[in-house]
């Protein structure tokens, strides 16, 4: 090789042969000794945790949520009894690869501080065994309620556990609303009961009166959970061989247009309905038809599935797992995704056998229920709201000195509320005098926690929805 | 030149030849073979093409000392601009071999020369950029990849700086160009550039051809089945990643994304030890560089490349 100077500035001299091969001796032997150290470090560790994903929104409104918990290392599989929840909640867990997931059976606790610790975690080649856990903050609901005022009505947002009221929208002769989307649905009536439906937009304060394709009373507004897909049933007088009122279901998705759509019935003409609900967290609709047909429609296919034939109809569960409904023989939860029929008989509140009313039935067979007990004598009654765990029933409301009404109620999602639309005392009478829809002027909601019964906040005001 | 040329028409009439074929034309193990030589071919020629190019910009367009004269006087300084080169060369790996032999013509020393041609394809633009896109900021491992590699390229500058002979450290050939490399003084730009070109590629295409062709060899001869079942293993995962990334020998500009789908079996650090090793030492890169380094230069840079390369790793599954 020829004596050549590759570099025309002097190098960093002073360096020989020697030197060099100690230096990168000592480079590499430092090297495995920190490559050792960190060796032994990571086996002493064992698996960690990585990252989460979990919506903590969506985990209180609904039983299918799911937390991922990803290790920094592929894993051995974990069972459920390696798997804790605090404060307790029932779930199922499966792994693979780095991935540990834990599915919740119900909806959790709102505002509530949950950790999921994951034991025994281990690599697949062996090692050390680690504990994976992480914490978690669970989200509050959206609350909205009507309160009918002297000079206009108010639709309010609120939260569970503060005192704090936003007016979203003011406005005169509010028979009902429902959040759908971005804006606020809201329907109103004139004397002759001829009804609108107005979509506001509660952030720039912009309403729009929607084109109906009838003309008669709006009523039964319902929305889906998320989503933008709105429902409602206009009644009309159907001049026919035998004159009835149409009660016709129509829905409208309020992010695609504002095309009215009737909801088709099994022969694909128009339903017609005595009572319709969206099922909470989905675009199914289930809804009693004129002719006391209870049926399941997807909104997405279209397609109609008769669930059995009924006279009258409650409510779907908040839960969306049943809808209670009633006939000749009494109530019964119908589950909504095979259509068995569970009859509904109220257990015993204090030794006393009461009468059931509006019903809620969860997928556990749990009740919340507005029962009525009447004294022994048989000369007074009592309204209460009650729990019915299918073995006994205790009471979670009831008015001061049974003098008030329970009117209607509502439970959150996650079964751990339920808003009370209380009328403290039915011996003032103090309608609104509303043409559709009448409350008493002096209508409060109580919100009642399921578990112990405690009243927790109350407004003014009634139709809560929970979101 | 004649060796790449031929390996590009070889290409094209392959191509022709087994389409006609049809899949039922070469044995399946040979299918496998050329598919995976080729692919590395193609991804790799146009970065080798580049950095011919921008090697001929820096020894026969730029005034001479034009780089010297902006960069600081202390070596160790001095090494730590040159690793930051590559931020402005969007050239991987392949690319930056001719570029730093042009570095060295033009009279960079070899272990400033070598610590830019550690560092440029990691902290390249595009490689910077995929690897976010495939990673995001998710277990350090773009940063673990950008800190490691600025660490791994200027530690080796200066351990190699402290050799007592630097011109020992290249190939009689090239150690022999760089020194004829002033007696073309009276060529035009145009001609040097030419002379340049001809000159690079003669040396270099071979050396992608039979690189590519040998990463393409023990691909089919390495069942990734077996890598793969080491993943969740702390060292094994490490030194699994450091054989995949010496096997298939992936362009540092698209090696984030062929690693990706490891992610969830192989822990963090040793996604970091892939990309960090892959491109500085693969079969790719040795065949490429050995037209300018001597062997034993490359064995002591393999050793202490993987050496950092497991220790960034480990340290970030510990940390991670």
């Amino acid at each position: 090789m020829s004596p050549i100077s590759i570099s025309p500035r002097p190098p960093e001299i002073g360096h020989t042969a020697q030197s060099f091969r100690r230096t990168f001796a000592w480079t590499v032997a430092v090297l495995l000794l920190l490559c050792g150290v960190f060796l032994a470090l990571g086996y002493l560790q064992g698996p960690k945790l990585s990252s989460a994903q979990l919506d903590t929104d969506a985990v209180v409104s609904s039983s299918d949520q799911t937390l991922r918990l990803f290790a920094n290392q592929t894993i051995a599989p974990v069972d459920s009894t390696s798997v804790t929840v605090e404060p307790a909640a029932a779930a199922t867990v499966s792994s693979d690869g780095d991935l540990v997931s834990v599915q919740f059976a119900e909806a959790l606790d709102y505002d509530t501080e949950y950790t999921v610790s994951v034991e025994g975690v281990v690599s697949p080649s062996g090692g050390p065994t680690s504990t994976l856990s992480y914490s978690f903050t669970t989200g509050q609901p959206q609350l909205y309620y009507l309160d009918r005022g002297e000079s206009a009505d108010e639709i309010v947002q609120t939260e569970i556990d503060s005192q704090e009221r936003t007016v979203l929208f003011s406005g005169e002769d509010i028979q009902e609303f429902v959040p759908v989307g971005d804006v606020l649905a809201v329907t109103t009536a004139a004397a002759d009961r001829t009804g609108t439906l107005v979509l506001v937009n509660p952030d720039t304060g912009v309403s729009e009166r929607v084109l109906l394709p009838e003309v008669g009373e709006v009523a039964a507004l319902d929305a889906t959970r998320t989503g933008s897909l709105l429902g409602f049933t206009i009644s009309s007088p159907d001049p026919g061989p035998i004159p009835t009122i149409s009660h016709t279901l129509y829905t409208m998705d309020v992010n695609r247009g504002r095309d009215v759509v009737a909801v088709a019935d099994l022969d694909g003409d128009p339903m017609r309905v005595v009572g319709w609900q969206f099922v909470p967290g989905s675009t199914t609709i289930v809804a009693l038809t004129t002719e006391s047909t209870l049926v399941r429609v997807d909104m997405t296919t279209g397609l109609v599935v008769p669930l059995g034939g009924y006279f009258e109809f409650d409510r779907v569960s908040a839960d969306g797992s049943t809808v209670v409904v009633v006939d000749p023989r009494g109530s019964a939860a119908v589950t909504l995704s095979d259509g068995d029929e569970l009859r509904l008989h109220p257990s015993e509140i204090d030794g006393e056998q009461p009468f059931l009313g509006q019903t809620d039935a969860d997928a556990a067979g749990n009740l919340v229920a507005k029962m009525v007990l009447v004294a022994e004598n048989g000369g007074s009654f009592s309204s209460v709201l009650a729990f019915d765990d299918g073995e006994l029933s205790r009471i979670l409301y009831r008015t001061v000195g049974d003098k008030g009404a329970i009117l209607d109620f509502r439970v959150s999602p996650n079964n751990q509320f339920v808003a009370v639309e209380v009328q403290p005392n039915v011996a003032n009478y103090d309608s609104d005098e509303y043409v559709m829809n009448p409350r008493p002027q002096s209508v409060t909601t109580y919100f009642v926690e399921i578990a112990t019964g405690a009243v927790t906040r109350s407004v003014e005001g009634f139709g809560l929805v929970w979101r | 030149m004649a060796i790449g040329t031929l390996g590009v028409v070889g290409l094209l009439g392959l191509r022709a030849f087994t389409g006609q074929l049809g899949i039922l034309g070469v044995p399946g193990l040979g299918q496998d073979l050329l598919t995976l030589a080729t692919s590395v071919i193609i991804e790799s020629l146009p970065f080798v093409v580049l950095g011919i190019v921008l090697s001929i910009v820096v020894q026969a367009w730029l005034p001479d000392n034009f780089l010297m004269r902006y960069l600081p006087h202390r070596p160790v300084f001095r090494r730590a601009a040159i690793s930051l080169f590559g931020i402005a060369l969007p050239v991987c790996e392949c690319g930056n071999v001719p570029l730093a032999r042009g570095l060295i013509l033009k009279g960079f020393s070899v272990p400033e020369a070598m610590t830019f041609l550690l560092a440029a394809p990691i902290i390249n633009p595009i490689t910077i950029i995929t690897t976010y896109q495939a990673f995001g900021l998710d277990d350090g491992i773009l940063v673990g990849r950008i800190l490691g590699g600025l660490a791994i390229a200027n530690i080796v500058g200066w351990l190699f700086s402290l050799h007592p002979q630097p011109p020992a450290m290249l190939t009689d050939r090239f150690a022999a160009q760089c020194s004829s490399n002033s007696s073309h003084h009276r060529q035009s730009r145009s001609e040097k550039s030419l002379d340049i070109f001809m000159r690079e590629s003669s040396v270099l295409m071979p050396a992608v051809f039979i690189g590519s062709l040998i990463a393409g060899a023990i691909q089919v001869a390495v069942p990734r089945d077996v890598l793969v079942s080491l993943g969740g293993n702390p060292l094994w995962s490490i030194l699994a990643m450091m054989l995949l990334a010496f096997v298939i020998s992936v362009c540092s500009s698209v090696d984030a994304f062929f690693i990706l789908p490891f992610a969830s079996t192989f822990m963090p650090g040793s996604i970091v030890t892939f990309l960090v090793f892959g491109p500085i030492i693969d079969i790719k890169m040795l065949a490429i560089m050995r037209t300018t380094f001597t062997a034993k230069v490359l064995v002591q840079l393999s050793l202490v490349v993987a050496l950092m390369s497991a220790f960034i790793g480990l340290v970030i599954n510990y940390v991670a």
